[in-house]
């Protein structure tokens, strides 16, 4: 051994490029919240994106030298060496024309949203196409990155300031939110147990079978009638009815959080908690399928994925409260677009609970007496004639969802509201309306831990 | 960590070859391996940032640098190879598998030991400088770990890692340029807290490693032209079947134009390789390199090897078809700003650093704005140390009053900064917002109600125009005489800047 010769660990030299001084940060249901609330006014923040387009070119300069540096000094075979030189040719057509023009245009508050962005990168691929007389195909993944404009600032305990992107902190209102939320809907696919020897087989049914088959523990043999299999995977479409009246658009909370904001926060909550379960259930389709129904003018459904993200985050609160126009919309939806009815459907609504059109024609179960009217009729109460009017409508219906034999419908109904909202009039009509149905759900997205136990504790009241 | 007895035998065989080959061998050096390689890497990008492997990185820097390990754009075929006094050379921990293998790293080695001989015995100047800047370096960054330690322990103030950082290498960058005067504390306010006392102990190290820095000599040719021909001539003395394999393999070592072109002068300075050695440790600086050529025979000679690289490179590359569209091309620049280089120093006579430096300097001040009730201060800035971030170190960052650090020192006004990225000129802009109004206290240096912007700097005329305020009645009191050096354009984003200050955020 020479004397010479010394090896480093990274215990005796640290490594000069790891970032100690970076805390983690923890972003907590409110400043979540808050967040993507900015999101949805996206002319804040504009230094901010100023400073994003910076560190990209600040980032693309040093990868135009650094990558010439590769190619010059490292060893290579030739995908490798073709890779790096198309990667070259990207950068310096960014720092050149893309990142200049970015800059001006977030100057002038424009490429603020997705779409501007997406844009924004196709004309710039066109160009670049232009200027180097082919199609590089690294180039649309490496422009994406120009995506992270969108992004948000959030300032940490001690003044500095993180840019965090939205998905981050969907993540945490989805975990969050969702959890607690879930528990309130029973829209879980049952695993059918059935006894047919095919399939995958679950152990525990079987061998609680060949048990009760023979009357002791632990059972001599399993024979094939004490197979148990389990079914395959049920589907369970959702439709969020969210609300987008005028109504909507007052701030009831804390930090001024309008319902609207409550009601899109928790259907976003929902949407990316049932995106989580779908991931993990690692099936070749998903389990949830999602949609979701504006309550507007013409109620139309969103069955897309991407759309459904943006329409939550970009609403905006105005008109009439058209709530059972657009449960009919959804009713319909289903009935056009899955015939098989091994579907359960789950419509889960988000609302203040003031509908005021009533629906003109006929609708599923209008021949149902739910005794609403007659309720209408004994109490004094000042609701208005047209939202008593939908009010029966909306109870008929659940009640003939209820019924129906054919196919799972299952209700949620959530009411964006503080505290003090239980007790009035509207609570109690919406109670009435819901009865036998399911129960109304009290949302305050502020206090979202209150929430979950308060959630917690009603479930264990029901099941008694 | 034991070290493979067959790369024991390669490094004793290197040795020997070295003390055939150059009549010594280096003994005051270190071969550093490291365990993870991908901590090489690390190291490597630092040290080509900083100049040693120890200076501390500003965050800015730090965060493009990781984007770069991140993105596998690190060069990690190179050898990194620190000439100070008492030479390190780092390696990859690597193993050998193969006949080729040994060969390979024997090469690598006899590269690095010529030259380790080179430093250890040459008579300029540039290893001393070398070791008192790594000298330097380690004392700031134990000063600098210690006192973060010290500071998040007792108060859990997690931002003073990065306030540190930042503050030490944009002083060190700005103390290059004498612009580090802007933080001038009373002595008296050591005693006040550690935060304090760690600023102005940290400043003085750092003024003394920029006169170091700015002392040294040019010395790059002349160590890598010489590595590049001890190299060569060792190469020789294999076949030529075994030379046509070695070669490909040894492309950071024989291909690189910096070498090359310092080769090619070092070949004129003696007739044997004997000779050529023996004045190389006589060299002080590249000026002496390449004073032996007037500047038309250095044209004439630089044309001749260019041409010769074109064809010779090849091997080097294994995308054949994309040599001559691509690859050769950015050889070429790379050969070309070299060339470059050399006909600064020929025309010119530079020596040292500092020259260099002066000549196309990194840091520039403009001069200063002033406004009604404060001034802006105009810089410009070539460099990743200094991102939007690290500006708010230049700022009057002290007048953040709490416990601990309370007393107002004096800063920098409110700053913009010039800084251009290829076909990018950004003009951004920092500044404190009526402070007078806050009425809790900072919990940070960070905690301050900052206005930042940054802009496109364009030639268009009508590039401001819509954006600008209606009332204009600010304009008027701003000051603009005393700036200085800059464009038409650079001048209208500074009035727009100002313009925007009160209406951002």
């Amino acid at each position: 051994m020479s004397d010479k010769i010394h090896w480093l660990t990274r215990a005796h030299y640290p490594d000069p490029l790891v970032d100690y001084s970076s805390t983690e940060f923890i972003i907590e249901f409110q400043e979540a919240a808050q967040v993507l609330q900015q999101w949805r006014n996206p002319h804040l923040g504009r230094s901010s994106r100023e400073g994003t387009v910076m560190s990209m070119a600040a980032t693309a300069r040093a990868a135009y030298a650094m990558i010439q540096d590769k190619l010059l000094t490292t060893e290579l075979d030739a995908d490798e060496e073709k890779l790096l030189v198309d990667k070259v040719k990207v950068y310096k057509f960014m720092l050149d024309r893309t990142l200049p023009e970015a800059l001006e245009l977030v100057n002038l508050d424009q490429l603020l949203t997705a779409e501007d962005i997406q844009e924004f990168i196709k004309k710039h691929l066109e160009l670049m196409g232009q200027e180097y007389g082919e199609h590089i195909s690294i180039a649309q993944s490496m422009m994406n990155q120009l995506e992270s404009i969108s992004d948000i600032e959030i300032t940490d305990e001690f003044g500095r300031k993180r840019r965090i992107s939205r998905s981050d902190v969907l993540d945490v209102i989805g975990s969050v939110l969702g959890n607690m939320l879930v528990r309130q809907l029973s829209m879980w696919p049952v695993d059918d147990i059935i006894s047919r020897p095919r399939g995958r087989i679950h152990l525990k049914k079987t061998y609680k079978s060949a048990i009760m088959r023979e009357g002791k523990i632990p059972p001599k043999q399993i024979m094939t009638e004490d197979l148990q299999v389990v079914d395959k995977d049920r589907l369970a479409l959702v439709y969020f009815i969210v609300d987008l009246s005028q109504s909507m658009s007052k701030a009831v909370f804390k930090e001024g959080l309008t319902r609207l904001d409550g009601a899109l926060l928790t259907s976003l909550g929902l949407y990316y908690y049932f995106k989580l379960v779908n991931r993990r259930k690692r099936r070749d389709f998903d389990s949830f399928k999602m949609h979701v129904v504006p309550v507007s003018k013409e109620p139309y459904v969103i069955a897309d994925n991407r759309k459904f993200e943006d329409f939550l985050l970009g609403a905006e609160a105005k008109g009439k409260t058209r709530l059972v126009h657009a449960s009919y919309a959804a009713f319909r939806h289903v009935q056009e677009h899955y015939q098989n009815v091994n579907y359960d459907v789950q419509i889960v609504y988000l609302t203040d609970g003031r509908p005021n059109v009533p629906f003109e024609g006929a609708l599923p179960g209008s021949t149902l007496n739910t005794g609403m009217e007659e309720y209408f009729k004994n109490s004094e109460t000042k609701t208005p004639k047209e939202a008593q009017r939908c009010m029966v409508q909306l109870s008929q219906m659940f009640n003939y969802l209820k019924r129906n034999k054919s196919r799972n419908w299952k209700i949620s109904y959530f009411l964006m509201a503080s505290k003090r909202f239980m007790g009035s009039t509207l609570w109690n009509d919406t109670k009435e309306m819901l009865g036998g149905v399911t129960q109304p759900i009290l949302i305050d997205p502020t206090e979202v831990d209150s929430l979950g136990r308060r959630i917690l504790q009603e479930t264990i009241r029901n099941e008694d | 960590m034991k070290t493979e007895q067959k790369f024991l035998d390669v490094f004793n065989s290197a040795q020997d070859k070295v003390e055939n080959l150059l009549g010594k061998r280096p003994d005051d050096f270190k071969i550093l391996l490291f365990v993870d390689p991908r901590l090489y890497g690390s190291v490597l990008l630092q040290t080509e940032k900083t100049g040693t492997p120890k200076a501390v990185v500003s965050s800015n820097e730090l965060y493009v640098l990781q984007q770069m390990v991140e993105e596998g754009y690190v060069p990690t075929g190179k050898d990194l190879f620190f000439g100070a006094r008492q030479p390190r050379i780092f390696f990859p921990g690597n193993s050998i598998q193969s006949k080729m293998d040994e060969m390979v790293v024997e090469a690598k080695l006899v590269h690095s030991l010529s030259r380790s001989l080179l430093c250890e015995e040459t008579s300029s100047a540039f290893p001393d400088t070398l070791h008192r800047l790594y000298r330097h370096d380690t004392v700031i960054y134990d000063l600098f770990a210690n006192n973060v330690y010290e500071f998040v322990m007792e108060r859990g103030s997690s931002w003073v890692w990065q306030y540190f950082q930042d503050f030490t290498s944009v002083i060190r960058l700005l103390s290059l340029y004498d612009l580090d005067d802007f933080y001038v504390p009373p002595t008296t306010i050591r005693d006040a807290s550690i935060f304090y006392n760690y600023l102005l102990e940290i400043k003085q190290i750092i003024k003394e490693r920029s006169k170091e820095v700015t002392k040294a000599p040019l010395y790059d040719l002349v160590l890598q032209g010489f590595g590049d021909l001890a190299l060569n001539q060792y190469i020789q003395e294999f076949d030529d079947d075994i030379q046509e394999r070695l070669i490909p393999k040894l492309k950071a070592n024989l291909g690189q134009p910096l070498g090359t072109i310092g080769a090619h002068f070092l070949k004129h300075h003696g007739e044997t390789f004997e000779d050529q050695f023996e004045a190389a440790l006589k060299l002080d600086n590249d000026q002496d390199l390449v004073k032996i050529w007037t500047r038309g025979e250095t044209k004439d000679q630089m044309s001749e090897l260019r041409d010769e690289l074109m064809n010779k490179s090849m091997v080097w590359h294994s995308a054949q078809d994309s040599y001559w569209s691509n690859l050769w091309p950015m050889r070429g620049s790379r050969f070309d700003s070299i060339d470059a280089y050399v006909g600064k120093i020929q025309r010119r006579g530079y020596k040292s650093f500092a020259e260099l430096q002066a000549d196309s300097p990194l840091v520039t001040s403009h001069g200063r704005i002033k406004l009604k009730d404060r001034e802006v201060s105009v810089l410009g800035i070539q460099e990743d140390t200094v991102g939007q971030e690290q500006l708010i170190i230049l700022r009057n960052h002290l007048q953040a009053k709490k416990d601990t650090f309370s007393t107002p020192l004096p800063g920098l006004p409110d700053t913009i900064v010039f800084k251009k990225f290829a076909g990018m000129h950004v003009a951004s802009y920092l500044g404190i917002s009526d402070t007078k109004q806050r009425r809790t206290y900072p919990k940070s240096p960070y905690d301050l109600p900052v206005v930042v912007r940054a802009i496109q700097v364009s030639s268009r005329k009508d590039a401001y125009q819509s954006l600008e305020r209606e009332d204009d009645g600010k304009i008027d009191e701003a000051n603009y005489e005393n700036l200085q050096g800059l464009t038409e354009p650079q001048h209208r984003a500074i009035r727009y800047l100002i313009r925007q200050r009160d209406v951002t955020q």
